[in-house]
Formats: C-alpha cells, structure tokens, sequence
C-alpha cells in the first residue's frame, strides 16, 4: 500500500467536496439547522436546563438520523461511479496506483469532509449548548459527536459499495436514495408493522432494529445522553438489562462492522470489476 | 450569726448536688460538655427534671441516647452522638422532647431492627436542625402524634436504594409536620395511617421514592422540591390530599413518575411544577370514589417523556390552566383506552399545549377551535409499547405526516380539550436561572469546530505559479527522455495472450515481442482488440496468457509495469483541476519531482498554459497534456491509443512529429490506429489484429500490401493540364480524384515517384504535391 498516493488521492477527493456545490449545501442546511435546533430555548428557569439540554441533543440525534445517511450516502454512491462515467477513473488506474489505494483514498478524502461538516455542526451546537451551562453532558455529548462520526463512515462505506457496484451514477444516486429511505423510513415502519401484526417479542424487535446502523447510533447516542434507555420503552429496558455494561462497546462495535463490512466488499467488488474503471 | 453560716451551708450543698444547672424560671439548664460539668448526655438526662434544657456542647457521645423525659436538648457546635455502625442512635420516649442542634452519625445496618438515627416514640416530639449522615433509617415516628422535624438533614448509607432504609418512617402518627428538611440517599420516606400531616419546604434528592404515602388523609404536601429520585412522590389509598407549589424534578427511575396516584380521592394539585420526568404525573384509579374528582390546576409539564399518563379507566380527575410544553407525550394511555372520561377544561379554561396551533379570535386567551392528542405514533405506543424504541426516529414524523395526509389513519382522540390556552405559565415561585457558561463545553466545542476547519488546510496549497516559477533552477538536469534500455530483454512480450468478455473473444491467442526502442503500431479496425491488448499491457482488466513490460509479470506487477509505462488514451478525462496542478497530482502520484515538470510542459508546448484550466484547452492541448503526463517519471515504454483519433489535421501532425522525436530519443513506441498513414508516418513494425488475431507483423509497407491499400498524391497541377493528366495517369493504371483545385492520384508506397515521373515524361507541370490519406480524396473516378 503506497500511503503517498492514498493521502494523494484523499487530498483530491477532500478538495473537489469542498468545491462541490451540493456539499456546501449540505453544510449550510445541517448546520442552520443545528444552528436554530440549539437556539431554540423556553425561559431559563431553575430546573429546566437540563431537560432543555437534552431535549436540543435528542433533537440532534434526529436531525443526524434524517441528514447524514442522506448526505454520505449520496456522497458516496457518487464517488467512484461518477468518475467512471467521465473516463476519470479509467485514466487514474492507467497510472502506478492500486484500485485499493484509490478506494482508500477516496473514502478518506470524502470521510474528512463529512466529519468536517458534522463537526462544524456539532461545534456550533455546543458553543451555543455552553453558553446555556451544558456542561453536565460533556461526555455524553461527545459520545454522541463520536457515534455521529461513525455512522457517516458507515454509511459513507454502504455510499461506495453502491459506487463500487453501479455502471452509471444515476443508478447509483437511485439506490443510495432507496437506501436512504429504507434506512430512515421504511426499514423501522415494517420492523413497527411486524411488531404489531405478529406480537413480536421484546428481543426480537430489539435485535432486528439493531440490523439498522441508525438505531445503533441512536440507541448510543440516547444512552450516553440521558444514561439511560427507558426513553425507549421496554425494547430499551431489555438492552439495558441484557447488555448492561456491554451496551456501549456493542453499539461501537456494530458501527464499526457497518464501516469495515460494505467497504471490504466495495474493494471486492471496484476489484473483481477488472473493465478498467 | 450561726443562722446566716447554716443557710450558706445549705447553699453550697445544693449547688454542689446540682453542678451544671441553671436556673431559669421553674426549669434548669444543664450542661454537658467533654470536660464537665456533666460529662455524659446520660448523666445530664438522669439529673434533669420535666421541662428541663440539656445544653450538649461540641463533642463526640454515645449512642443510643435515650430520652425518656420531656426535655429539650441543645446541640451547641454540633455535638456528636455517634453509633459506631451499632443499633439506633437516639430513642425519643417522652413527650415534649426537643432535639436540637445534633450531629447523628454512623447507625447500624440491620435492615428488621430499623437501625434509625432518631426513633420517636412519644407525641409531641420536636426535632431541629440535627444532621443525620450515615444512618440507615433517619426518622421513625412510630405512634408519636403531633410531632415537627423541621431543617433537618438526614443522609443515609450509600447501599442499593432497595437496602436502604426510609429517611423518614412514619407509622400512625396523625399531625406531623415535616419542614424545610433535606433526605438524600435514603430508599423512601414513607408515611402511613397517618392524618394530618403536613409536608412543607422539604428537599428530596437521590431517594428510591421521594415520598411514598399510603392511607394518610388531609395531608398538605407543598413547597417540597423533589429532585433525582426513582419516583417523585407515590401517594396511595388516601383522600383530601393538596398537593401545590411543589417541584417534581427529574425523578427517572424504572417507573420514573414525578407525581403518582393510586386510589387518591379529592386531590387538588395546584401550581405543582414538573419537569424532565418519565412521566409528570402518574394516574391510577384516581379518583377510585364514583362521586369524587381530583383537580389539576396550573400546574406546568415541561420536557418530561409523559406529561400525564393514566391506566385505564382513570375517569374524573378535571384539568383545567395547567400548562403541557414539549412533553414528548403530552398525555398518554397506558394501554388501549382514552382519556375523555376526565375533564379537559373547566368553566371555560382549558390547558395550555405547545403543540396546539390554534387561533385566539377575541383575544381571551383561549383558542377556538378545540385541541386533541391524536397523534398515530403515541396511540400506537399506547397499544403497543414495544415500538417505543423507534421514538426519537424521523420514522415517528413520518408516522404522524401520515395521520395528518390521511385523515382516516389517525386514531380516535385520546383526549379533547375543548378551551385550550394559548399562553402558557410558569409558577412564579420558580427562580430565574441565570446560565452559567460551561467552559468545558465551550473548549471542546471549539475544538470540534478546529476540526472542522482541518480538511480545509489539508488542502490548502502554495500557488502553482512559485513552484512553477522554481521549475527551471532545481534539478532541471535529472530531466531525460531517454529510457534505461535493457537492451537484452524485450520491452514487452505477449505470450498467448487472449481476453474474452463473458462468450465474446477480444484477444485470441495472440503472442508477440516488442524490442527497446521499436515503434510499433497495432493496426486494425474498430473491434479488432487494439485497445483491449493496451488495456492488458497496463493491467486494468484480466487476462490469460502471458504478458512482460520490460521485464515485469503484468498480473503479478502491475503497479510497477504502470509506471514504467507511459499512456496516452484516445480521449482523456482529466480532474477539474489547472495544467499546472494536473501535473503536480501525476507527478506526486508517479513520484517523481515538481521540478520534472517544467521541461516536459516546455517539450509538448503547454508552458505557457500552466495556469489554465484542463477543461479550457482544445482536444489537441488536452493530447499533448496526456503526453505530458505519460513522460513523468521518463518510462521507457509509452502506449498511445489511437491518440489523434480527435485531432484536426495540423494538431495530429504536430502530435505525430512529437512521438516521432520522443522514438527518435529511445523510447519504445506502441500505439494502435486504424489509420495506415500513421503507421507508415511512425511505425518502424506494424502488428496487425483482426478478430483478436495477429494477422501481420512485418514493416509498414506490409501493412499496405497485406490490405491491399496505397496512398494517395494531392497533386497541384494547372487546371488546363487536368485533362491531359488525367487521361494519362488512368490509361497508365492510375486511379484519379480531381476535387476542384487539385488532383488526387492512388499511388503505392513504393511508386509515388513513378507517377509524378509519369506526368513530367509527358511535360504536365507539377506544381506542388502531398502524401495523404484516402479521407480527403473526394470520390473516385477510374
């Protein structure tokens, strides 16, 4: 692995997100967002800055559920099928370079621009979540930025293994966005129907949902905030109850594979592709 | 005389027997300190009277102390009475006892013998300002009827909540008063078969049960701050209970509620405040009397998971001014029932909900039209409480987008307040909180947005034009076109080479060899396999057989044969990026020096292009770029496929004679064209391919003889000549295209002399002439 040419190829990808027009879009939407999700506030009375607090973070875990699949999933699916299109990449891999190096260097180049736009979002939220004496939940809040971060990766990752396997970009912006609804909206709506029309136990609800990265970082991300998962009913309490202190290791866990897993695969599949793109 | 010494005698004796008391009024004051006069709190008690003040100076006592007479004892600089981890610490078992001022520490731990830092046992018994800390049981009032416990602390051990022992325990003891006291760490404080009672001003923190309340009727719970607990305040199978100006903070255990009600009967809750609960206030068949309601009134739910939750069932609880913001439920059912049996409104004034959008036309305050919790998500939870997991989700706005889309999806109205307020209210008694900046939040949120910031200066550059202005000093020597000939080894071997996608064959078996310094050209038409064999060369598809680069396996060493290989595409896509930085990506990609870069961009004749964007520049410019970067790192070997493909004429010549001087300097040549002039033009061995098969391999001229084509003159010959040549060159064999202002003559690669001689024999001027190919020749006569 030549590292000169994945931070080559990373510097690259880094430069043309930061040049392209959707990613500053992106940046400016999640970042009003946050921007007006943590600016919203009831009068300061004694008592209420820690629900207020924890009402902005669990805001945020939704704003994060709803924009940064949507944001690396696109992002992704787009990275390498779009230079395939344009001859690009074609002309990239005639040249002293692995497809793995090119991949690694894409992911990380794409990755450096999606933790930056979350981090300036989740910068911006906590300097205005200080002002108001968040302080209590530092390292939940943390956490939670920790646990965004990973699952922009992992979804940055399911991005490229559409990528890796798409001919045309509009293929594969249209199974990013499939992706993007089934993730959010129709994956947790059937899991929902199934529950109820099959009186689905506790735990077998509980396990499915945790197919979903989304609800791995939203079951964290809850957790690390309000120390505690009875927000979420008796699914939560039986997580709780059954992983005790292993929760927190097992939702990190999850995410990593859902980092490493599609990305092993899209360099699988960008390497067995062998068309010279 | 005699008289006056025995009256003194009398007074010293009585002094003597009553050391350390003092007298005030019809009762004395005595002292117990560590150096006397009364050493003990026992000694003291056993001295005092009915009525009697112990003062208890600062000091460390033994327990237990019993209090078996109507005294008051005085702490003075939190004297001690410590249990050493051994049974209770004070028994109160007279009336009229006052406790005051005590520093109770260290209890014993045996949860059946109530291990207790003040057991009273006696009515009327007033205990102040003690602090009680490592007690398992605080208070017990056990039949001790109109007793006060009022600025106490009491602190219990720091077990499981379920070990723990109540903070206060109250057993059948009417007209209590707890007041302004602090019970932190303790599992209950729990009240029972007691009327009467009053509960005012007191702080409970950290406890299982802030206050667990059974069978007490008339009590008066008010100003109390319950904060942290697993339950606020469980009030049970009692009646005439007003609850008001409370604070129900936080209390987040399993059930987690502030305010619970079981079998509760003529409740008022007034101006109670409850916030960050799992549920604010928790109903269960209250009222349980069919003639009785409990009222809420003015009371305000903010940011708990459930404002009001109910089982079901819960029917004539009125709730009228109260105020519900941002409750993730407003109000919920546990189980499949609604709400409409209680009151949502009364005489006209209904509840204040943050997610009411409604419209206040005369200005009173009260919406027009009415507010429901219809709302799918909560009803399915309701039903269903597993779902709760999704909660938090973009799904349950989804849900709820539907049930607004589709009116017929949203279930019946849980509750319909039928006044609802549009303003809402916090209890005046609450203080301002002036936020306090979190530093720590502060340095790590700045850090984040630092982070943020990093990718930009990662790809922050210094401006192409300074290094493009060093080019030319550093290390401009290092610049060679030649290659480093191997002269023994072949500069590429194809050994049985075939390719095939899915039943269709590109390459067939095809084997060759191609020496330094050759330059070659693959011949064919279009599907011939010419590009498929460059594609093979630079390992970017799969193949079988046998395929070297200058001495390196292709499937093996790709990388290294890519760059000892220099290749030009047929049409190049380049990154949006200047000449100048294009270059620096390939040459930092072939590693090879920035500095490397302004001789070969002064070679092809793009120096002065630098700045200019890749996306700017002709087809021709875009040729000599690829060229460009196929000459970093000086390969020996440069693959061009059909590069002039896209080329007007004078660009293509321009190309051609470049690759020539680059063939001329040593570098090894292959490049594929279906044009015979640019293998006559350049090649010096011609490999020809048809179906995926090597049909030649020989010199150029082969190429013409083994296809059967030649070349064409354009000739420029006066026009009054035409005829004449014409008729000439055809009756010689020679087949003529005239296209208006000059004549074109099939002449073959060895006998383009014979036609201009042929013409001269016959004294036709010959202006001017030019090889080309058969594009320009317009269409043929014989």
């Amino acid at each position: 692995m030549n590292f000169n040419a994945v931070w080559l190829i990373a510097q690259k990808e880094l430069r043309d997100a930061l040049r392209n027009r959707w990613f500053l879009l992106y940046t400016v939407i999640f970042g009003g967002l946050v921007l007006a999700l943590s600016m919203l506030s009831r009068p300061d009375v004694e008592f209420t800055q820690l629900a207020e607090y924890n009402r902005t973070v669990t805001g945020l875990v939704n704003l994060v559920l709803l924009f940064v699949p949507l944001m690396a999933l696109t992002f992704g699916a787009s990275s390498i099928s779009g230079e395939r299109e344009t001859g690009a990449l074609k002309y990239l891999l005639t040249q002293p370079i692995d497809r793995g190096e090119v991949l690694l260097g894409k992911f990380l180049g794409l990755a450096s621009a999606q933790l930056s736009t979350l981090m300036l979002g989740f910068g911006v939220a906590g300097v205005i979540l200080s002002t108001r004496g968040g302080g209590d939940g530092l390292s939940g809040y943390v956490v939670m930025t920790g646990m965004a971060c990973l699952l922009s990766l992992a979804m940055l990752s399911v991005g490229f293994l559409i990528s890796a396997l798409a001919h045309k970009t509009s293929t594969a912006l249209g199974a990013a966005l499939f992706l993007w609804l089934l993730l959010v909206f129709v994956g947790d709506l059937g899991l929902i129907g199934a529950a109820i029309v099959t009186q689905m136990p506790t735990q077998t609800t509980l396990l499915l949902a945790m197919v979903n990265p989304l609800q791995l970082f939203k079951m964290a991300s809850i957790f690390s905030t309000l120390s505690s998962l009875e927000v979420l009913g008796p699914a939560g309490l039986y997580a709780s109850d059954t992983f005790g202190g292993m929760f927190m290791p097992l939702m990190l866990a999850g995410l990593v594979l859902w980092i490493l897993l599609p990305l092993g695969l899209a360099q699988f599949a960008f390497a067995r592709k062998g068309d010279g793109g | 005389m005699s008289r006056w010494i025995v009256v003194g005698i009398c007074l010293f004796m009585a002094l003597t027997m009553f050391p350390a008391s003092a007298r005030g009024g019809d009762h004395q004051r005595l002292i117990v300190a560590p150096d006397g006069p009364f050493m003990t709190i026992d000694a003291a008690l056993e001295a005092a009277e009915t009525g009697d003040v112990i003062e208890v100076h600062g000091g460390v006592y033994a327990a237990p102390l019993i209090i078996e007479k109507s005294v008051t004892l005085t702490g003075i600089g939190q004297p001690v009475i410590d249990g050493q981890g051994e049974g209770s610490l004070v028994y109160i078992r007279a009336t009229d006892v006052t406790l005051q001022g005590f520093d109770l520490r260290n209890s014993g731990s045996v949860q059946h013998h109530q291990d207790a830092g003040i057991v009273v046992e006696a009515q009327q018994a007033t205990l102040i300002e003690n602090n009680l800390t490592d007690v398992l049981y605080g208070v017990l009032f056990a039949n001790a009827a109109g007793g006060v416990a009022q600025q106490n602390t009491i602190r219990g051990k720091e077990n499981e909540p379920s070990l723990r022992g109540d903070g206060f325990n109250i057993w059948y003891s009417n007209d209590i008063s707890l007041l302004d006291n602090t019970v932190v760490y303790t599992r209950d404080t729990l009240v029972s078969y007691s009327n009467g009672l009053t509960i005012r001003g007191n702080h409970f923190e950290d406890n299982r049960y802030g206050l667990h309340f059974m069978y007490n009727n008339g009590a008066l719970v008010e100003d109390n701050t319950f904060v942290n607990n697993s339950v606020g305040a469980f009030l049970m199978y009692s009646h005439d209970a007003t609850i008001q100006n409370n604070i129900f903070a936080y209390n987040r255990g399993s059930s987690g509620y502030g305010l619970a009600l079981k079998d509760m009967d003529n409740v008022t809750a007034t101006d109670n405040f409850f916030v960050g609960n799992n549920a604010g206030v928790y109903l269960d068949n209250s009222p349980s009397l069919v003639d009785v309601y409990n009222t809420f009134r003015g009371n305000t739910f903010v940011y708990n998971d459930e404002g009001v939750t109910s089982l079901p069932s819960v029917s004539r609880n009125i709730f009228t001014e109260n105020s519900f913001l941002e409750n993730t439920e407003q109000v919920s059912m546990r189980g499949r029932e609604i709400l409409s049996r209680n009151q949502w409104s009364f005489e006209g004034r209904g509840n204040y909900w943050s997610d009411y959008a409604g419209y206040d036309r005369n200005g009173d305050g009260v919406g027009e039209t009415t507010y429901q919790a219809d709302q799918v998500f909560e009803n399915l939870v309701d039903e269903y409480p597993v779902i709760q997991l999704f909660a938090y989700g973009p799904v349950v706005q989804a849900i709820e987008f539907s049930g607004s889309a589709f009116p017929v999806l949203r279930p019946q109205p849980r509750l319909v307040d039928d006044a609802p307020l549009l303003n809402y209210r916090f209890p005046p008694y609450l203080e301002k909180q002036s936020s306090t900046m979190a530093w720590s939040t502060l340095a790590v949120s700045l850090g984040l947005l630092g982070l943020a910031m990093l990718p930009m200066l990662m790809v922050v550059k210094r401006p192409i034009r300074k290094k493009s202005a060093s080019y030319p000093q550093a290390k401009a020597s290092r610049v060679s076109i030649a290659p480093d000939r191997q002269e023994s080894v072949p500069m590429i071997t194809a050994d049985h080479l075939s390719k095939h996608y899915g039943k269709h064959r590109i390459l067939n078996d095809v084997s060759f060899s191609i020496q330094p310094g050759e330059a070659v050209a693959l011949w064919g038409t279009n599907g011939a396999g010419k590009t498929t064999t460059l594609r093979c060369l630079l390992g970017t598809v799969n193949f079988q057989g046998q395929l070297t680069v200058n001495g390196l396996d292709v499937k093996r060493e790709g990388k290294r044969v890519r760059a000892s290989i220099g290749y030009v595409p047929q049409e190049t896509a380049f990154y949006d990026m200047t000449v100048g930085q294009t270059m620096q990506f390939y040459a930092k990609l072939k590693k090879v020096a920035v500095t490397d870069i302004t001789p070969i961009l002064e070679r092809v004749g793009l120096a002065a292009q630098v700045q200019k964007p890749v996306h700017n520049l002709s087809g021709g410019m875009k040729q000599r770029l690829a060229l460009a970067v196929s000459l970093l790192g000086n390969p020996p070997l440069l693959l061009f496929d059909e590069p002039t493909a896209n080329l007007d004429t004078q660009s293509r010549q321009e190309f051609l004679q470049l690759v020539h001087t680059l063939n001329h300097d040593g570098k090894t040549i292959l490049f594929s064209t279906h044009r015979p002039d640019e293998v006559l033009s350049l090649a010096t061995r011609v490999l020809g391919l048809r179906d995926g098969q090597v049909i030649l391999d020989g010199a150029p001229d082969a190429l013409l003889q083994e296809i059967g084509l030649s070349q064409w003159l354009r000739m420029w010959i006066p026009p009054h000549h035409w005829q004449a040549a014409i008729a000439l060159l055809s009756t010689s064999g020679f087949r003529t295209a005239p296209n208006g202002h000059s004549l074109f003559v099939q002449v073959g690669s060895q006998s383009k002399i014979s036609a201009l001689r042929l013409l001269e024999t016959a004294q036709i001027p010959v202006e001017d002439f030019d090889v080309v190919d058969s594009s320009f020749v317009p269409e043929v006569q014989s």
